[in-house]
């Protein structure tokens, strides 16, 4: 007697937890489809790319990749993402380290003030500090020797370097042409450093805002 | 041990480094950029004091700064509107640990981990008018007239973007949703369905006030990175078609950067930075931050 709506219970269920899955799926193929497409199309004959661009590839080939590697200068691109995150996650942990010991365990009498100074951060746009960094950077190349100061250089290396510093926000430059001066933006390269490292501990910890510093007794 | 914590010297030792490179990248230009704001300056020349004329000039007559205000607007609003009930649902529905579940989870955030540039790159040819795959499905299910140039699209550009920064983020806000899940006890649940509560019930009246806290965490993440949203937009619409899509840092690079205005930047900056601390303080005082238990 007892069992039959019990039966229909589990059913019921199983029905249910059958359209959540599909439409669990579905969402999760609208994410995987695009990223797998970006791989597919990376390894895809070029000319047959406009013709066919959503579909299957019908051959391998790595051409494009060389194409990449040799024109567009990644190697430098790389190497100078992986020289900014090494050296970022260095300075950026013993800063945060060390000031994040003295905060919780350390008793000294304007550590909540310290705290909330470099809190406060996080609320301050990157966007309102980059300007006034012109003349830093002004200084960073006088101190750098380099001669080439004339206003036109200049203005294009400043708006170089607030493109270059957007994408290196995300590790990986996508436009970092050879034309535009690989080398310069070393010249801007202290500075730069600066920029990261102080901001890094803090949105850094924008994503952890579970972990918020409390002092510790 | 404890002489040497109480240390003066040892305390600066330790907090001065931070403290001095903070100040001088953050509060130091930041103040600067404040002084600025009061100047006419083209980098080249000298700077020239003009009080206020700059907010003047904003305020009154930058038809482009009145769309970029409503824009972000409109793209905050978006942004939360797709994102914050997609993932408050998914963290719902993914809380059993399955194997299942465990992919779609790991599956939803790997957008995340990518670049917001490349993101975007992927996402032009999606919107693509002869190549994307919007306009092929639409084509391919007979709805030819539907297609669109959508990124050319006074109308949509700006949701167009809003589109593909939320396909990006969601399972972002997902993971932080799951991690307030996971603190919640068992035990309330169990408590909840003994005195009867199903399904929905359950969500209204246990998961969402619960999980309000981390809800107000979210959306201050999105509100934030909406007011600062600058890579998604520059390199999929840049602004356009005629300024539709523009929105308030974008005007800034475009006034500073490009038309070389540097205080009026300042100024923009400034107003980007007043309205960041403005809706983070309201959206704190509007949730509140009473702890709810039971």
């Amino acid at each position: 007697m007892s069992s039959r709506p019990k039966y229909a219970a589990s059913a019921a269920r199983k029905l249910k937890r059958l359209i959540a899955n599909t439409l669990l799926m579905a969402l999760a193929i609208t994410v995987l489809y695009p990223l797998a497409w970006t791989i597919m199309s990376s390894i895809r004959n070029p000319q047959e790319f406009f013709l066919n661009p959503w579909g299957l590839p019908s051959s391998i080939e790595f051409s494009v990749y060389s194409k990449v590697w040799h024109e567009f200068n990644v190697g430098h691109a790389l190497f100078n993402s992986l020289t900014i995150s090494i050296l970022t996650v260095l300075l950026s942990l013993v800063l945060s380290l060390t000031a994040s010991f003295a905060i919780a365990r350390m008793r000294w009498r304007f550590s909540n003030v310290v705290l909330g100074f470099l809190l406060a951060g996080l609320m301050i746009p990157g966007h309102s500090t980059i300007i006034p960094f012109i003349p830093q950077l002004d200084s960073c190349y006088r101190s750098c020797g380099s001669k080439k100061r004339d206003s036109n250089t200049l203005c294009r290396g400043y708006t170089a370097h607030f493109r270059f510093y957007h994408q290196q926000l995300y590790a990986f430059p996508t436009q970092q042409r050879g034309g535009s001066g690989n080398h310069r933006w070393l010249q801007h390269f202290p500075a730069l450093l600066a920029h990261y490292c102080a901001h890094e501990p803090t949105s850094g910890g924008l994503g952890n805002d579970f972990q918020f510093p409390r002092r510790v007794e | 041990m404890q002489k040497m914590l109480s240390n003066k010297w040892v305390i600066m030792l330790f907090v001065a480094p931070a403290v001095i490179l903070y100040a001088l990248v953050v509060p130091y230009p930041l103040l600067k950029s404040i002084e600025y704001s009061f100047y006419q300056w083209n980098i080249i020349g000298t700077p020239k004091f003009v009080g206020l004329r700059n907010y003047i000039r904003i305020f009154t007559s930058d038809y482009v700064f009145a769309t970029a205000l409503k824009n972000t607007a409109l793209f905050t609003i978006g942004s939360i509107a797709l994102q914050i009930p997609l993932a408050f649902i998914l963290a719902v529905s993914l809380t059993k640990v399955t194997p299942l579940n465990k992919f779609f989870k790991s599956v939803y955030f790997i957008p995340c981990t990518i670049s917001g540039a490349a993101v975007s790159l992927l996402w032009q040819f999606i919107y693509h008018p002869n190549m994307g795959i919007i306009n092929a499905l639409l084509r391919a299910v007979g709805l030819e007239s539907w297609t669109r140039t959508w990124l050319a699209e006074p109308s949509f550009a700006l949701w167009a973007v809003v589109i593909s920064i939320s396909w990006q983020w969601f399972g972002y806000h997902m993971v932080i949703f799951l991690t307030s899940l996971s603190t919640i006890s068992p035990e309330i649940f169990e408590a909840a369905e003994v005195d009867g509560a199903t399904g929905w019930k359950k969500i209204w009246y246990i998961t969402y006030p619960l999980m309000k806290p981390f809800i107000k965490i979210s959306m201050i993440l999105i509100t934030t990175s909406s007011i600062k949203a600058f890579d998604n937009i520059y390199v999929l619409t840049g602004g356009g078609p005629a300024n539709s899509s523009t929105v308030l840092a974008l005007h800034m690079y475009n006034r500073a950067f490009l038309q070389l205005q540097y205080g009026y930047g300042a100024a923009l900056a400034v107003i980007l930075l007043v309205l960041c601390v403005v809706l983070s303080v309201v959206l704190n005082k509007v949730f509140g931050t009473k702890k709810i238990e039971y």
